[in-house]
């Protein structure tokens, strides 16, 4: 049986062309209108309430099942110098009151948070750290393990650590003591080698105690209150380790408009009601990798790109030509087409690079705005679940959580 | 050899040419409609055995590609992805036809024995050979007027349209054995009906040697 080529198409006559391309023109605007109403209004009503249900389960297996960013950016450490009459340092979801005289360093180990206390008094209020980063308060040799709570520690001849709401877990050597609300844990700064804890002692402690009358704003900021936190150090305090040109650059911007036109001063937002606005805008302000120079630009440039997808052309030189188109229609604000570039370059199943990490920031780029939807969420899913180990993933992470 | 720029030139102008449609450009529509429109009908022809109903299908299918035009992405190719829009204009269209009972007809006002006399080439018009090939046709439509809408599409679109196994699947949104399956019941069904019809037999064992 072959049939091929035996039942040729009866042309139809150009009058009939005519009126149907006539109609077709003319239904054009209602079709493009019900296409946008699709995903909308019309689906809207019938499934509100199973999204309404759906929406909860959904949250709740969002942030079970979130992934956790393997590796913490490499930030530089930060010192805190109490001003005079005290200072008031905000670490995204840790508030820290430093009393006059005090000093410490903040890092970043293994993903964790650690303020390493010199000398003085720090009154924190932490948020519970339940599936948050471990914040950890270390004075000499003692290391006090924040569960969530109001407390202080003191470091000075002896380390005093009084906790006025929930629990910490104080640590030393390789014993380590539970403290918890309206108790003290206190113990002198040198002691011998193997010498036992002592015992936790109850007080009484009056919350309005807890944190200097006078304190001064420090602008350092720890944005993300899930996960990785990232430091942000600026003038206020007296950062005795400078923080490199490059390492600043890294940092993503997430603090207030003011923050992203330079005269930051404000503490992190993240969390806010515009939060997904500072998040987009630190997004936007990454830089990606450069496409292969062809030496001109608009479309010269896609002229030259179109080059390297041509038949026949090796798999490395589409992904030549597919990022190089992205690039320029995406400066061009042609953001359509570079996401289709983008997505013919995924189809390509490039192994991983510093180009397809580009190429998935990219997504992120021109596909998230304000609120943030479905497609920037999944667009921040696939980067992360691509590249969980850098610093990006931070930011992805906190598009994916985002509750807009 | 095609002219590989030309084809990749032609692939920029679809991308550019959908992001003019969802900016709202008339006339993009209209472009669309005449780079897209030959191709479209010839395969909804193939499909259906005739120009019937023709009008509201090319009207609905591109109706159909302006409503979804914003979710096609360009790893499939616009053309491939036109098609299968019309394809499932077509399905539908079988499916409430064979609702109602009806069959496509042949009928003799359209200019079907010119076209086949072309095809056929023996035999001037009105000449036997001619007479046959219609006839084959319609014998050919009417079988499959009886098969599922899934199956005629496969088989229409594989054998007559000439569109590989793997292009037929992508384009009915089926997998490749399904669609193999498919074709495969259809030719069961046309030899069948060709054993006990010498007019069908003949048509379809000619091998499109005129």
């Amino acid at each position: 049986m072959n049939l091929r080529g035996r039942i040729p198409v009866e042309p139809l006559d150009e009058e009939r062309v005519v009126n149907i391309e006539r109609r077709v023109v003319a239904g054009y605007g209602d079709a493009m209108a019900r296409g946008r109403a699709t995903s909308g209004s019309r689906w809207l009503l019938p499934m509100l309430a199973a999204g309404a249900a759906a929406a909860v389960v959904a949250a709740v297996l969002v942030w079970k099942l979130r992934p956790a960013p393997a590796v913490a950016p490499q930030v530089a450490a930060v010192r805190v110098e109490a001003a005079p009459d005290g200072s008031r340092v905000e670490l995204g979801d840790a508030t820290i009151a430093v009393a006059p005289g005090g000093s410490f360093v903040v890092t970043r180990p293994d993903g964790g948070v650690l303020i390493a206390l010199d000398r003085g008094r720090v009154d924190l209020e932490v948020a519970p750290r339940k599936d948050r980063a471990p914040l950890v308060v270390r004075a000499g040799d003692v290391d006090v393990v924040v569960v969530g709570t109001k407390f202080s520690v003191e470091h000075a001849a002896e380390i005093v650590v009084t906790v006025t709401e929930g629990v910490v877990s104080v640590q030393r050597g390789g014993d380590a003591a539970r403290v918890a609300a309206g108790q003290r844990w206190a113990a002198p700064a040198q002691v011998a080698a193997g010498a036992p804890m002592p015992p936790v002692e109850t007080i009484q402690v009056a919350a309005a105690d807890r944190t200097p009358d006078t304190i001064a704003s420090a602008d350092i900021e720890m944005s993300g209150d899930h996960g990785m936190p990232e430091l942000h150090g600026h003038d206020t305090v007296v950062p005795k380790t400078p923080v490199a040109a490059k390492d600043r650059d890294k940092r993503p911007r997430q603090g207030s408009a003011g923050d992203a036109a330079g005269n930051g001063s404000g503490s992190s937002s993240v969390g806010s009601g515009s939060a997904s606005v500072d998040v987009i805008t630190a997004v936007r302000q990454k830089s990606v990798a450069p496409p292969k120079d062809v030496g001109v630009t608009g479309e010269d440039a896609v002229k030259l790109y179109l080059v390297y997808l041509e038949e026949g052309r090796a798999k490395e030189e589409r992904l030549i030509g597919y990022y190089g188109l992205a690039h320029v229609r995406k400066a061009q604000g042609k953001t359509a087409e570079a996401l289709r570039w983008l997505d013919a370059y995924i189809t390509q199943r490039p192994k991983t690079g510093p180009e397809l990490e580009s190429v998935r920031w990219m997504q992120i780029q021109l596909l998230c705005k304000h609120p943030i939807d479905a497609k920037c969420r999944e667009a921040a899913n696939s980067y992360i679940r691509a590249f969980p180990a850098t610093e990006r993933a931070q930011l992805a992470l906190e598009i994916s959580n985002s509750i807009d | 050899m095609e002219d590989v720029a030309a084809v990749t030139a032609a692939y920029l102008e679809d991308v550019v040419l959908v992001d003019r449609c969802l900016s709202g450009e008339s006339a993009a529509a209209r472009e669309l409609f005449r780079r897209h429109r030959g191709r479209v009908h010839a395969c909804l022809f193939r499909v259906l055995g005739g120009n019937q109903d023709m009008d509201d299908l090319l009207q609905e299918a591109f109706l159909q590609v302006f409503q979804s035009l914003r979710g096609w992405r360009a790893e499939a190719s616009l053309a491939t992805w036109i098609d299968r829009v019309a394809v499932r204009v077509a399905y539908r269209y079988l499916t409430n036809r064979r609702k109602r009972g009806q069959t496509l007809e042949l009928v003799e006002d359209e200019p079907v024995a010119e076209v086949l006399a072309v095809t056929v080439g023996a035999g001037g018009p009105g000449g036997p050979r001619r007479q046959l090939a219609r006839d084959g046709v319609r014998r050919l439509y009417a079988v499959l007027d009886g098969l599922s809408p899934a199956a005629r599409l496969a088989f229409t679109l594989h054998e007559i349209d000439g569109r590989s196994m793997a292009e037929v699947a992508e384009v009915v949104g089926a997998s490749v054995t399904a669609t193999k399956l498919r074709v495969w019941r259809a030719r069961r069904a046309i030899e069948a009906a060709a054993a006990a019809d010498p007019v069908l037999r003949e048509f379809v064992s000619e091998g499109g040697a005129p």
